[in-house]
């Protein structure tokens, strides 16, 4: 149905009489019936469809990272493992969302403690996520998007709120402060996933951990897992840290998580190509900046700085 | 420099308001239309909460989003802040975003970065002086 009705100011929605019924048509219906007294002026106006409905969850061939910019919001943990999922197992997005077209609002699974809870997500507090520059792309171009990111996140904010019924400030405050990719993992599926972490052992030669890394977060994204890595600063040594230096940079941004696009060997060494939750690598400030979302990194150079904290695949 | 971060890794005379680099590029003359929003919308969130010193204006690498400011004083503050839950208020012209320093130094306590909503390239970084109370 789509962006054809600005309801921010509108607080209650009544259920259109004909939900299956183009946007026009259903209000000319709504107007002609007149069934005793049902219709009148005030109903005529109230019984606006909803801006959002399931036609609008998805564009094109369903969820994907692409669909995802996180704008505002400090929540790159949750919106990059959303994206890391939306690319590998996108029906698990899909089964997570309902539309109910009497209420007009959005249904959505989630996990709390591993144990699934439905929350309702309304047209207002979806039109609350845009105003606060979430994780969708609806607040950023007006064609060819899918509200699904903003559902999900808005879903993920109201399970963080003590009293949803005064607004969701408090629970989108409580996703703006971060958290962990395997924290969100769980959240959206049910199940924290696997961390794949760098750990040289005493005696192995550095090349060969590295080796044993790539090869596990490959295998984990060749069988159909979702894939996140979590960066943290690059390390310094003293002599850094008293003379000013950032030391080495990596070209990710810090304590950030990324959606992992692929991981591959390429003339021996080993690359992996990430997507930033951002929607751009502009503004990282690492003297990698460029505007597409993806980019391309030495697996090596993420061990050798200490900016890799660890990569986390979902379950199969 | 090489004094400054010494004393600084000594955790003695630290200014991380002064010498926090702002994020994007430092602007000497921002938008009329940017500027007032943001300060529009920062004198509504400061009441009881914090006194606003002289702002430094900033414009976003091309495309980078207001979150890209925010990290970027996340991690230049790292260890010398925390950040504070709340944000700015709804119905303003900005995102905002609060950091309580450690120690205070110049005569202010925090941080708080405001990106403009209406020219989302358009941010200020403002050292502040904490409202006693605030926000415990």
């Amino acid at each position: 149905m789509g962006l054809v009705a600005d309801i921010a100011s509108r607080t209650s929605y009544q259920p259109a009489m004909f939900p299956g019924l183009p946007f026009g048509l259903t209000n000319l219906f709504g107007g002609a019936i007149g069934v005793a007294g049902a219709t009148s002026a005030s109903r005529a106006l109230t019984d606006t469809p909803p801006r959002f409905d399931a036609g609008d969850l998805y564009y094109s061939t369903g969820p994907s990272s692409a669909d995802i910019k996180q704008d505002s919001l400090g929540d790159c943990f949750f919106v990059a493992t959303l994206g890391a999922i939306a690319d590998q197992q996108p029906q698990t997005i899909r089964d997570a969302i309902s539309y109910d077209a009497d209420t007009g609002s959005f249904n959505v699974t989630l996990y709390d403690g591993g144990k699934p809870v439905t929350i309702n997500v309304t047209q207002q507090e979806l039109e609350y996520n845009l105003s606060r520059g979430g994780g969708s792309l609806v607040d950023n171009k007006t064609t060819d998007i899918g509200i699904w990111p903003a559902v999900m996140e808005t879903a993920y904010a109201k399970m963080n709120d003590s009293n949803p019924a005064d607004g969701l400030k408090q629970g989108f405050d409580v996703i703006n402060g971060g958290g962990k990719a395997r924290d969100a993992m769980e959240v959206v599926t049910g199940d924290r996933g696997t961390d794949i972490t760098y750990d040289k052992g005493f005696f192995e030669d550095k090349n060969d951990a590295i080796d044993r890394l790539a090869k596990q977060a490959q295998a984990a994204l060749g069988v159909g897992r979702p894939l996140t890595l979590s960066t943290d600063p690059e390390s310094r040594s003293l002599l850094e840290r008293i003379k000013g230096d950032d030391g080495t940079q990596d070209g990710l941004v810090d304590n950030h998580v990324y959606v992992v696009e692929s991981v591959e060997n390429v003339d021996g060494e080993w690359q992996v190509t990430l997507r930033n939750p951002w929607g751009t690598n502009n503004g990282v400030s690492e003297g990698y900046d460029a505007q597409p979302a993806s980019i391309t990194v030495p697996l090596e150079r993420l061990v050798d700085t200490g900016g890799l904290e660890y990569f986390n695949a979902g379950a199969l | 420099m090489v004094l400054a971060s010494l004393l600084g890794l000594l955790g003695c005379g630290d200014d991380p308001a002064a010498r926090l680099p702002t994020p994007g590029t430092e602007l000497a003359d921002p938008p009329a239309a940017a500027r007032a929003g943001i300060e529009q919308a920062v004198a509504r969130w400061s009441k009881g909460r914090f006194t606003p010193g002289e702002p430094r204006w900033f414009r976003l690498a091309d495309g980078a989003p207001p979150v890209a400011a925010m990290k970027s004083v996340d991690n230049a503050l790292a260890g010398k802040a925390t950040r504070i839950t709340e944000t700015g208020p709804d119905g303003t012209d900005a995102t905002m975003q609060g950091w309580k320093l450690a120690r205070e130094s110049g005569g202010h306590n925090g941080i708080v970065v405001a990106v403009s909503k209406s020219d989302p390239t358009i941010g200020a970084l403002i050292p502040v002086k904490l409202a006693q109370g605030w926000p415990d």
